[in-house]
């Protein structure tokens, strides 16, 4: 076997989980928000690694 | 060909599905990791090679990517209020968990990005740790609160200094650190391909920061994953303060495909993977090791997650994003993280020496 048999069952599992996120929750694409948060008035959402979450 | 008409195909449909700004994360990412992997630009690697080799080509190309990133990332912050910056705390535990994680990161030869790249190219040590990866960053954000009671933690975010200050200080920082690199150097310390790929990258984080109104992270994503198949699973989220604050209980509730750092991350795996195409079919997918390194290399991934979370990122977040923004904790995270990384390229030497078949 090679790395490609990796990258071939890598790609599956992720193509199944977001498969399975998809079914219980959409995205709904008339909620998007703009494009770019620059020249918006909205702001990150604040999901990053360096928050402390408290 | 068939390639990029994929990644055309994914980009077209997350806009559609879900918005132009996820589409444009996930193509972000996307060239994030091809860039990571065709031009070899890396954290864990270039650390190996400066402790082992005295060869700080790798080093002083990160330096100048997270200076690039900084030039424009801080000014950005500070003019722009809908933007926010990787600042976070310094703490004992904080320091701890960078050198752990700096540490592990050797063990495996991947950090955040590393790992998620090399397992997008098939690598089956990143396959195994990635999981593990997952799971321990989930673990850390059950863990977090306790580190957060135990110990003192004080955010330090230099652009309160101002943002002319603060890139002056941010620039000097680096420049000390790549002038005791050159120093203790051997050898030619320029490359011309890394070079180029950390403008890439610094650009592609600009970009990114532009996009989403936050920096480029991947460990946010990665304990997200595993929350979202706990809960399908039955795991009652409202016991845990991490995910009981609302910006956390949001992407919970919400889709992958509208994460931040889901989307790059899944695009560093595809980008990855792309770069990694042609060549996959020449290497072997398992290589000679021992089943007792097997064990090490999932525990390892498992404490990569759970250092990460405690440490407010892995080398993306807090390291590079952390310095870029204008954060200590991301001075603190360089210094505590290449110790224990010193620490991790003597012991990976010594195992994988009685491990490798």
């Amino acid at each position: 076997m090679t790395r490609k048999t990796g990258i071939w069952c890598l790609l599956a599992v992720v193509i199944v989980l977001l498969g399975m996120d998809v079914v219980t929750s959409p995205p709904d694409p008339y909620a998007a928000p703009d494009p770019l948060v620059w020249g918006s008035s909205e702001g990150g959402s604040g999901a990053l690694c360096s928050l402390p979450g408290q | 060909m068939l390639r990029l008409g994929l990644a055309l195909v994914a980009v077209l449909g997350l806009t559609v599905a879900a918005g132009l700004r996820f589409a444009l994360l996930l193509a972000i990412g996307l060239g994030l990791g091809y860039t990571l992997e065709r031009m070899g630009f890396g954290f864990a690697g270039p650390w190996r090679r400066f402790i082992r080799e005295r060869n700080a080509q790798g080093l002083l190309a990160q330096l100048l990517a997270i200076g690039l990133a900084a030039s424009f990332i801080q000014p950005l912050l500070a003019g722009n209020e809908q933007f926010i910056g990787a600042i976070a705390p310094v703490s004992i535990s904080m320091v701890l968990a960078a050198a752990v994680f700096g540490f592990a990161m050797q063990l495996v030869l991947g950090c955040g990005s590393g790992t998620l790249v090399n397992a997008g190219s098939g690598n089956l040590v990143a396959l195994v740790a990635l999981p593990f990866f997952c799971i321990g960053s989930f673990l850390g954000t059950l863990l977090l609160p306790s580190a957060l009671a135990t110990f003192s933690h004080t955010t330090v975010d230099l652009n309160e200094l101002g943002v002319g200050l603060s890139l002056s200080l941010t620039w000097a920082g680096l420049l000390l650190v790549g002038l005791i690199a050159v120093t203790l150097s051997q050898g030619p310390r320029l490359n011309r391909r890394l070079l180029t790929a950390a403008a890439i990258v610094a650009g592609l984080a600009v970009v990114h920061v532009l996009v989403a109104g936050q920096p480029w992270g991947v460990v946010y994503g990665l304990g997200l994953w595993v929350a979202k198949i706990s809960l399908a699973l039955g795991w009652d989220p409202a016991g845990a303060v991490f995910w009981s604050h609302p910006v956390n209980q949001a992407t919970l509730n919400g889709s992958v495909l509208t994460d931040v750092t889901s989307l790059t991350s899944i695009g560093l795996v595809a980008g990855a993977a792309w770069a990694a195409w042609k060549s996959s079919d020449a290497t072997p997918l398992a290589p000679g090791l021992a089943r007792w390194i097997w064990l090490i290399v999932a525990l390892a991934g498992l404490v990569l997650g759970v250092s990460s979370r405690l440490a407010f990122g892995c080398n993306v977040g807090g390291l590079f994003s952390g310095i870029a923004s204008g954060s200590l904790h991301g001075w603190a995270w360089l210094v505590a993280g290449f110790v224990g990384s010193i620490g991790g390229v003597w012991v990976r030497d010594r195992l994988w020496a009685r491990g490798t078949a």
